[in-house]
């Protein structure tokens, strides 16, 4: 490539050059675009909790973890351990549907389980 | 009651006499007490609650309608406990297995309900409610021995 500005057929001569540059004004649309919010903001949804209790045996426990949500051993087992030390478990956040669901299949075990509305 | 085999989804078991009587008079007592253990919620609005409420004393209900029958199938199919030496054995399919783990831990908490909840069982043994205390007892027995089974042990 060659062609520098010297090389030119026009010769600009710096007094034409213009100090200020008057730009007309351009106002820019503003678009306003609908705020959009993941699920979750739109709605906080419920909290399935497992509560501690006297009677129900570790080992059915988790059990029943495994059978209601299909989780490895090892998952099912740390709730469990929650639920034990600490006397509640909060296993899945769900729609309120969904979570009425999980109650209705962890009481059918005697599972002493509650939904809560997550804030 | 000891596991023998597990394959191919089903389980068989051993039991002793006296194991199957124990079984066999525990799982009589279902149902022990009906409605849910728990409420559906601890927060929010009783009055929207009262109607979910009711859907899941609905659904426990059918459930132990459906424990009932299958609990009449199990306990009178003939052949179900087939004798061999020093017992029995009984097979179950993991649907069974499941359902039995179920229905023993329904008759276990029956019990415990209507003993008034005790947070600790034992000293009710001196409270004239050994009945009720051994039952249970013997229903986690075998529960126990249903979850060896699932878990790899015997």
């Amino acid at each position: 490539m060659g062609g520098g500005v010297e090389n030119s057929a026009v010769a600009f001569h710096a007094a034409d050059v213009p100090t200020t540059i008057e730009l007309p004004e351009v106002a820019p649309d503003i678009i306003r675009e609908d705020k959009t919010e993941s699920k979750e903001n739109l709605d906080p949804g419920f909290l399935v909790i497992c509560w501690n209790d006297p009677v129900n045996l570790m080992d059915f426990v988790t059990h029943v973890f495994q059978q209601v949500f299909a989780w490895k051993k090892e998952k099912a087992e740390f709730h469990m351990m929650q639920v034990h030390n600490a006397g509640k478990s909060v296993l899945v956040r769900e729609t309120m549907e969904r979570a009425e669901f999980y109650v209705h299949e962890l009481q059918k075990y005697q599972l002493h389980a509650t939904m809560e509305p997550a804030e | 009651m000891k596991l023998v085999e597990a394959k191919d989804g089903l389980y068989v078991f051993h039991l002793a006499k006296r194991e199957r009587a124990l079984l066999t008079h525990v799982l009589k007592m279902f149902p022990v007490s009906s409605g849910p253990i728990g409420p559906l919620s601890k927060s929010g609005d009783e009055a929207k609650l009262a109607e979910h409420e009711l859907a899941l004393a609905e659904a426990l209900a059918e459930q132990r309608v459906e424990h009932q029958r299958l609990m009449d199938a199990f306990l009178g199919e003939q052949g179900r406990f087939a004798e061999v030496k020093g017992g029995f054995q009984v097979r179950l399919t993991t649907v069974q297995f499941d359902w039995l783990l179920r229905v023993l831990n329904e008759v276990r908490v029956g019990l415990w309900v209507k003993l008034g909840r005790p947070e600790h069982i034992a000293p009710l043994a001196m409270a004239g409610q050994l009945d009720s205390v051994v039952e249970m007892e013997i229903c986690a027995f075998f529960q126990s021995r249903l979850l060896e089974a699932v878990s790899g042990g015997n």
